[in-house]
């Protein structure tokens, strides 16, 4: 295959070709004649890992230290919640170096910190993976983004909290109170309940979380599951809009 | 990408400040004598006295690098620093008059263009207006018209080479997606430059044999009308009739050309030429619009139109156009509009469903489905990014495939997608 020759004048070419769309011409492939293709690859579709595949974001980690085994950091563990789409990813941290011993144990000190987030769907997002000089795009289910939750703080003050309470209860109080509360709660429909966020919350905080067992880069299944990254089938799909169709969804969408 | 100071070698400023000495720090300190242009901001003082330069605090004002945070003679001193501003000498009235081009009576309408003067090419962000060199601050104020540049420059923005008359050329549209981020810089004169992008305020006391030019006021720009751009506006044209009257400045103007060609590199290059093994293991982000043209899910209507040829999948041979099957489509989707029930935008099962081409200029683009795209390369990151499987099947498993590479972002040519349809019409 021969390099591609960037041509110097850019410009030139691209001047041409908008004065051709400008003009009464067809803008097919040809009004860029004098910008040929040197090089082509199909694109197949592939939708067997479509339902799937998801991409993690870790906003607060440098891409030169990922977290996988080769890196001796791997991921210890996923939790998620599948409706609500909470992920929760338990990393390991180094405790030899620039680690605080005395607020771990502060915290129950523990080698690994929980990374949290929401999953959110989304639309037009795709992975393409190169395969024998073709495209392979696999489209994307949904994306998270994964910063570190401070849950073992959280616990912390709320387990404070509580032995505040229980310090300064006057034990005759509490069942009268609770009481009065019980008589509200079992009250017709009508009675208040949280709407929107909030629901969404409670639903969430209610949801239990799914274990997932955690297979690494590298690893056999790994290879395996990239392998269906690329398109079952070579056959070329049927376009079912024209481009004025097309333009009509696009309008139709937004 | 930053502009490169070009040491200038005629501007006015130089040629004035050569009059004054150089030596600015006591011989004891081992600072580089600042250079040149700045020592018209520092008047020599006796280093018997020890004390600091008074421009200390100016000369770090100004920027010089290494020397910001002060020049080392400020931390002496017998009796600690004083601050004394410099009182400028303003030029006697003649030469100021001499030195200022006849203003013009004609309004300055045209000139009024949004300028960017953060574009000034240092890409700073800051940075008064334009100045030119030469003359005193009041009295002889020319007008300049400055053409927006930079990373927020209007891109349709008339280039500074066309500043020939009050009003500025539009450069057509890039009509690439992956050119519109181009960016042009023309850096300032660096007479002008006083340091990290100081507002106007700050020099005028500084300035010395520096014409100051109020740009508001500037009416024509040209030689046509008596004023010389080429001397008080420093952005550099290649024709040469603009800096008839020397007072050329060094500058740069990074040729937007190379730039987009440099870029259409690079991002060929993600996706490898030859590098077949580096690109197979490499996970590319590809950002589509969210409505994309769309397929048949059911290959029912294939066996109708025999004779119409599909696009097929083209083997990557350099020079070869994949043919343009789009009128053949039309016919078929015509035929077929009865199967169309089950369409879906992403139909479930595989398949080819478009081509990807790479062409001489390093444009890229994408066919899709018949809809032309254009292909840019998005913005990398610096963060993690992983690719992972989450299946529930039978045991729920998460696999990590492996980190994004880069990302690449598609949209439709809207020009080829509006003009083929205003012609069907």
């Amino acid at each position: 295959m021969k390099d591609i020759s960037l041509a110097s004048d850019v410009s030139a070419s691209t001047s041409a070709s908008v004065a051709k769309v400008g003009s009464n011409e067809t803008p097919t492939l040809d009004a860029y004649d004098d910008d040929p293709v040197v090089k082509s690859f199909p694109i197949y579709l592939s939708s067997r890992l479509a339902s799937h595949l998801h991409i993690f974001q870790y906003p607060v980690r440098p891409n030169t230290r990922p977290y996988t085994g080769s890196q001796g950091e791997p991921v210890l563990d996923l939790r998620v919640k599948p409706d609500s789409g909470i992920v929760q990813v338990d990393v390991p941290i180094n405790t030899t170096h620039f680690y605080d011993h005395e607020k771990g144990e502060k915290w129950g000190a523990v080698d690994r910190q929980t990374l949290g987030g929401v999953m959110t769907k989304s639309e037009g997002y795709m992975i393409g993976i190169f395969k024998d000089a073709e495209l392979h795009l696999t489209p994307v289910q949904g994306t998270c983004q994964l910063r570190p939750s401070f849950t073992y703080v959280d616990k912390d003050v709320q387990t404070e909290k509580e032995i505040a309470r229980s310090v300064k209860q006057d034990p005759a109080k509490p069942k009268e109170i609770r009481a009065v509360q019980m008589t509200v709660k079992s009250s017709d429909d009508s009675a208040p309940r949280y709407s929107g966020a909030l629901a969404a919350r409670k639903r969430a905080e209610d949801e239990e979380f799914v274990e997932m067992h955690w297979y690494d880069k590298d690893t056999e299944e790994a290879w395996d599951l990239a392998e269906h990254l690329r398109s079952a089938s070579r056959e070329p799909l049927i376009p079912a809009t024209t481009k004025d169709e097309y333009i009509d969804l696009i309008r139709d969408k937004s | 990408m930053v502009p490169k100071r070009v040491p200038q070698s005629e501007s006015p400023v130089a040629s004035s400040s050569s009059s004054t000495p150089t030596a600015t720090t006591p011989s004891s300190l081992a600072f580089p004598s600042p250079p040149p242009r700045l020592d018209s901001l520092s008047r020599p003082r006796a280093s018997a006295s020890g004390l600091a330069p008074t421009s200390s605090a100016r000369l770090s004002r100004a920027g010089t690098p290494g020397l910001a945070s002060g020049t080392g003679p400020s931390l002496g001193g017998a009796g600690g620093l004083k601050f004394k501003p410099k009182l400028v000498a303003r030029r006697p009235k003649e030469e100021r008059d001499a030195a200022a081009p006849a203003p013009s009576s004609a309004p300055a309408v045209s000139l009024s263009t949004p300028v960017s003067t953060r574009g000034r090419g240092r890409g700073r962000g800051r940075g008064g207006t334009s100045r030119g060199g030469g003359g005193a601050a009041r009295g002889g104020r020319i007008e300049v018209a400055t053409a927006a540049a930079g990373p927020f420059a209007d891109p349709s923005f008339g280039d500074p080479r066309s500043l020939k008359g009050p009003s500025f050329e539009k450069r057509p549209p890039p009509s690439e997606k992956g050119r519109e981020g181009q960016l042009k810089f023309t850096t300032a004169n660096e007479g002008q430059w006083k340091g990290l992008g100081e507002s106007d305020s700050d020099d005028e006391a500084i300035r010395e044999g520096v014409e100051r030019i109020d740009i508001a006021k500037v009416a024509n720009v040209g030689g046509a009308d008596g004023i010389d751009i080429g001397r008080y506006f420093p952005i550099r044209d290649s024709t040469a009739d603009y800096f008839a009257d020397g007072g050329r400045v060094a500058e740069e103007i990074i040729d937007e050309t190379a730039v987009f060609a440099r870029e259409a590199e690079e991002f060929v290059g993600v996706f490898g030429d030859d590098g077949v093994n580096d690109v197979e293991r490499k996970l590319y982000f590809f950002q589509f619009a969210p409505v994309l043209p769309t397929f048949e899910s059911s290959r029912a209507g294939v066996k109708l139109e025999q004779g119409v040829k599909l696009e097929q999948g083209v083997k990557s041979e350099p020079g070869v156009k994949a043919e343009s099957s789009s009128p053949a489509q039309k016919g078929k989707i015509n035929a077929l509009s009865d199967s169309r029930s089950s369409v879906s935008s992403l139909p479930g099962q595989d398949g080819l469903v478009g081509q990807l081409y790479f062409r001489k200029s390093g444009r890229v683009s994408i066919r899709w489905g018949g809809v032309e795209m254009e292909v840019a390369r998005g913005a990398d990151t610096e963060f993690l990014q992983d690719v992972v499987v989450i299946d529930h099947a039978d045991e729920h498993k998460a696999t990590l495939l492996g980190q994004i590479a880069k990302k690449v972002v598609v949209s439709p040519n809207i020009d080829i997608l509006f003009g083929e349809s205003e012609e069907s019409e």
